[in-house]
């Protein structure tokens, strides 16, 4: 019965608004170097690339978990909104001089997630149709950014997100991605760039990677089998959960 | 794509009006700079007979610790610079910095690996091995 309800929820394409995903704008010639400059992945040169990458701070606690839209003008990240203030407050100072200019456009735009929709666009590019922006993150998961307020046939659908997640491991904002975590702590491995240099937290993710203990992990299964204080989401008898790595059997 | 997501007047590349967030920015500070006297013989070695020539230590936003020191040897000068002589050895600091470089002494470590200039910083908290960054 729940294996055909999954199945069934996961087949099916659904749109899921986003109101809690703010915009920041990070504009200037210097931008993309300083976005790469204190965040976990490689962020590319050319304008049309999308990465998801995070903020840490030197213990490697995530500040913000963020895409970042590659432009000519600079870099467009995609914010967890109650992390917005907390990304500037970590930004700002480290402005310098250099030609970068914060702008939170989280009013003047939506996103909305789509799972099983179509598109072209590629994984890892963003292109713009029809003046809404998409991006592919997963095979099955777009992400759309537009201007305005949504439209009103777009719906929360917590429901089917949260069955999606569960089945495809994807950690959420506020969840399983929170300021007291480290991104190998909750699902965010690929957010990490193993060559790319020196950034902020930069070395305890290293020492992390090299010694092969990262603590903690986010794991899929079974409700009953997962320690109750350790689920992080739950939808129909399976749940993500946070663990230390010695209870991972 | 869901039609129902089509239709919008813009995306967001499009927000040229959208006002930038406030930075607060932090007063220039007037900068106390020392310099060892191995490193002013690195650097009048470096400066060669070439008039003009200064050494610009910034900082840039980045590396393990947060910031990373930026040096260069320059000729000219640069704009919104605070410039020094230190013992005839011209030094030019951005007033962008001038808060996180007050009171630095500039060192040379003459050794075959990590040598090189290096920073002392009386206002970082921490520093990365390389010394190349800082808290």
């Amino acid at each position: 019965m729940w294996l055909w309800r999954v199945f069934q929820l996961s087949d099916m394409p659904f749109t899921h608004l986003r109101d809690d995903i703010g915009v920041l704008f990070v504009r200037g010639t210097d931008a993309r170097g300083f976005v790469d400059g204190l965040s976990t992945n490689q962020i590319p040169n050319d304008s049309g690339h999308a990465v998801q990458t995070v903020f840490t701070d030197r213990a490697a606690k995530i500040i913000a978990a963020t895409l970042a839209l590659v432009r000519d003008e600079g870099v467009v990240l995609l914010v967890y909104r109650p992390s917005i203030d907390a990304l500037i407050g970590h930004l700002q100072p480290r402005l310098l001089g250099q030609d970068v200019a914060l702008m939170d456009i989280s009013d003047r735009n939506h996103v909305v997630y789509e799972v099983g929709g179509t598109s072209d666009v590629e994984f890892g590019r963003w292109n713009t149709h029809q003046q809404v922006t998409t991006v592919r993150l997963t095979p099955e998961l777009l992400v759309h950014i537009a201007a305005g307020p949504p439209a009103e046939a777009v719906e929360a659908n917590m429901t089917e997100w949260t069955a999606w997640r569960v089945e495809h491991r994807w950690p959420e904002h506020g969840l399983e991605i929170t300021a007291k975590r480290h991104p190998y702590a909750c699902g965010l491995e690929d957010y990490v760039h193993q060559n790319k240099g020196c950034f902020l937290g930069q070395e305890v993710l290293a020492r992390m990677k090299s010694r092969g203990r990262t603590g903690w992990v986010l794991v899929q299964g079974d409700v009953n089998a997962l320690p109750e204080h350790r689920i992080t989401t739950e939808h129909e008898g399976r749940a993500l959960a946070i663990l230390r790595t010695s209870e991972v059997q | 794509m869901n039609e129902d997501l089509l239709g919008w007047d813009m995306d967001c590349g499009t927000c040229e009006s959208a006002p930038a967030t406030p930075v607060e920015t932090v007063a220039p500070v007037n900068v106390n700079v020392t310099i060892t006297d191995k490193a002013r013989t690195m650097l009048s070695d470096a400066f060669g007979d070439t008039e003009g020539q200064s050494l610009l230590v910034g900082v840039l936003s980045g590396g393990c610790s947060g910031y990373m020191y930026d040096l260069q040897i320059i000729e000219g000068t640069e704009p919104d610079c605070q410039n020094l002589d230190i013992e005839g050895i011209s030094v030019q600091v951005p007033n962008a910095s001038s808060h996180l470089l007050d009171g630095i002494e500039i060192d040379y470590v003459d050794r075959l690996m990590g040598g090189g200039f290096r920073i002392n910083n009386p206002n970082a908290g921490s520093t990365c091995g390389c010394g190349e960054s800082f808290n």
